[in-house]
């Protein structure tokens, strides 16, 4: 495998990982998930509703030989509901990978980086391998390396709004300053954000909306995956400077004139 | 005996474990389910030979869509 995104001792050659909620069908949800090439995707946990008729699980539309399941801790707002929502994704699933949200603000949909880091450390000392999501800051992705997680989700913009990369500076500076992976999480709406978010030097990027509520997400999807492998081969290229004024790329010898 | 099910309120004709519970509620398959006691997980070797008391809360969780 070349060039693959390492997290913990785990290797994936692709380096988009996709959510699988907002899918208007599971069948859309699956066909989206093969035409992205994805091999990690992620998934909540929730009560079982007894009053619900079909028990068709969300896990049974996941081939799990080709796809890594990401439980997440979307929706808990303490760490201790984060702590808790891990040990059971781990039981029910049986995988040590938690993406670890810890909301703070219900309208933002911000993380609460205080409870965060808290649970991140609680959770790395019960040897689970994390993956928070964060805001998109310096500081508290230096603290949650320290404290042992296997890569920071700093976002781009709030969840599920489509607003794309908004502070590529600060994702600049973390990526710069990082020693795990750094995987853009949350506010991308279009295949230019994601593709920006790889030239800035992500070692990947994870999306839900921008594909599950496109009008046709299986060809969305199909557009995320190039945007990811573009943005990523056009980092390892070493793009040219910018400047401000043009230079030719004809010769300026030889020239006719009249 | 009055127990607490996700959240909701259930009372129980007799004693029963974890393992009985999750049969009287169907869920045949606890593939993919986990089972929390009061706060803490319960691994799947032990719901057979956890009985269940009076006023404890049990969650019954799965792996539902999300991002």
């Amino acid at each position: 495998m070349s060039d693959p995104l390492i997290i913990g001792d785990r290797k994936f050659s692709s380096r988009l990982i996709l959510g699988t909620g907002k899918y208007r069908s599971l069948e859309i949800m699956a066909k989206a998930i093969e035409s992205s090439g994805t091999q990690i995707v992620t998934v909540a946990m929730r009560r079982l509703n007894f009053s619900q008729k079909s028990r068709k699980s969300i896990i049974d539309h996941i081939d799990r030989k080709k796809i890594t399941l990401l439980p997440n801790t979307a929706g808990c707002h303490t760490a201790k509901e984060a702590i808790l929502t891990s040990e059971l994704a781990r039981e029910a699933l049986g995988t040590d990978m938690i993406k670890l949200e810890v909301i703070g603000d219900d309208r933002t949909l911000y993380p609460d980086n205080q409870a965060l880091l808290e649970a991140a450390r609680e959770l790395t000392r019960r040897r689970f391998v994390v993956l928070p999501y964060t805001s998109d800051d310096l500081v508290i992705c230096r603290k949650l390396e320290e404290v042992g997680c296997a890569a920071v989700m700093p976002l781009g913009a709030p969840i599920g709004s489509g607003l794309g990369i908004r502070n590529p500076i600060n994702i600049q500076l973390i990526i710069n300053s990082a020693n795990i992976p750094v995987i853009v999480d949350a506010g991308v709406g279009t295949a230019s954000d994601a593709t920006q978010a790889m030239e800035l030097g992500a070692a990947g990027v994870l999306m839900n909306t921008g594909i599950a509520r496109a009008e046709d997400p299986v060809k969305m999807a199909s557009a995320m995956k190039m945007a990811v492998e573009s943005g990523r081969l056009a980092h390892a290229s070493g793009r040219i400077p910018v400047k401000l004024y043009g230079s030719a790329s004809s010769p300026v010898e030889g020239l006719i004139k009249a | 005996m009055e127990i607490f099910v996700n959240g909701r309120a259930q009372t129980l004709s007799r004693m029963m474990t974890l393992q009985k519970l999750l049969i009287e509620l169907k869920v045949k398959h606890p593939k993919g389910v986990a089972v929390a006691l009061n706060g803490k997980v319960v691994p799947k070797a032990k719901l057979d030979s956890t009985t269940i008391q009076q006023n404890d809360s049990v969650d019954i969780v799965h792996a539902v869509g999300g991002g």
